[in-house]
């Protein structure tokens, strides 16, 4: 019976965690990909310092998550997005043209780090 | 390699507690779900280890959980056993009367030389012996010989034995083991004493057992003959 107690605690211990980590996630890549979206409107209608600086911020944003973030997910996923999150910054910086497909970019990864945290038939199969 | 080194440790630690919550039958014959957590167990927990991108909380989440899975699975079977059925099967009665079930050896994929082999792995050597065997949940075979071919026991042959427990370990490596003495109704003085009257200090047993009749059975690190003590006497 104590290992049965034991089983269970582990159990509901691993649940809230998972809960944990998937709301965790959820709530770092809706930021992320609502930041996107902001850095591009603010680009397109010619704030570029503003663009910018919410480049910045998102970055620092993503920096902070990350080191939660390495704990709960693999991290091939994540240096992927780290490289985007960096490379917005210059990209706004050098007025590249290359910003609007590296924010969808990021906003598809982001979309499918969240999905994968997601508990739905097919993140599971 | 520090950090491999130290996730290794990690899930080491964790393998064994896992092993140690699922409990002892781990450490005997495996039902089929067991031998399939055992298996699972072991090569998730080589993925992490491999490959450090791999957060190492995904491997303890994985191995914890089938572990728990299997615990409470293991507990259900207790209070179910159409659900213990359903797991482990049922044993299945290979041989009876002497007379071989080909039916049951079908079903169970069991060819003759596989049954030959099980046979010589319980000891029996002409199947003309066995009287019963029975193919257990785990694989194994169990095996009844016929009454004219097995050995005969004391009530067979009108001799008479009392019922008593095996002797117990009552020190070892140097040191008494106070909760054996203690189930034997003697007490440490006792036990010292009877060390003693052998010319060796407590510091100096390797292995000491004892029984309920009072017999002590007394080894000495020094690999010497060891003393065999009845009652309490040399």
């Amino acid at each position: 019976m104590t290992r049965m107690k034991i089983s269970i605690v582990i159990m509901c211990l691993l649940i809230g965690a998972g809960i944990f980590s998937g709301i965790s996630v959820n709530r770092s890549c809706g930021r992320l990909i609502s930041g996107s979206d902001e850095v591009w409107e603010l680009y397109s209608s010619g704030d570029k310092q503003g663009a910018y600086l919410r480049a910045k911020e998102l970055e620092s944003e993503w920096d902070s998550f990350r080191p939660e973030a390495s704990v709960m997910l693999d991290n091939r996923k994540l240096a992927e997005i780290d490289r985007l999150c960096s490379r917005i910054v210059y990209l706004v910086e050098g007025d590249s043209e290359e910003l609007h497909s590296d924010l969808t970019e990021l906003c598809h990864m982001a979309e499918a780090l969240r999905a994968g945290e997601r508990l739905t038939v097919v993140s599971v199969l | 390699m520090c950090v491999v080194l130290v996730r290794s440790l990690i899930l080491y630690i964790s393998v064994i507690f896992a092993v140690r919550l699922m409990g002892k039958r781990q450490l005997g014959e495996l039902q089929p779900s067991e031998l399939v957590i055992t298996i699972l167990v072991s090569n998730i927990a080589t993925l992490p280890i491999e490959d450090v991108s791999i957060p190492l909380a995904v491997g303890l989440t994985s191995i914890l959980s089938l572990v728990c899975f299997e615990v409470m699975t293991s507990w259900l079977s207790l209070r179910f056993p159409k659900l213990n059925r359903l797991i482990s099967g049922s044993p299945k009665i290979i041989i009876s009367g002497g007379k071989i079930d080909t039916e049951v050896m079908a079903e169970l994929r069991f060819s003759v030389d596989d049954l030959m082999t099980a046979l010589r792995g319980q000891g029996v050597f002409d199947i003309s012996e066995v009287q019963f065997a029975i193919v257990e949940t785990t694989g194994s075979i169990s095996v009844m010989k016929k009454p004219g071919c097995d050995m005969p026991a004391r009530r067979d042959m009108g001799i008479s034995a009392s019922d008593e427990d095996p002797p117990q370990l009552i020190a070892a490596d140097g040191s008494l083991l106070l909760p054996a003495i203690k189930s034997l109704g003697m007490n440490a003085e006792a036990v010292r004493k009877i060390i003693s009257g052998t010319g060796m200090s407590v510091g100096e047993v390797l292995i000491m057992t004892a029984d309920s009749s009072g017999k002590c059975y007394i080894a000495g690190k020094d690999g010497g003959a060891p003393y065999i003590i009845y009652g309490g006497a040399l």
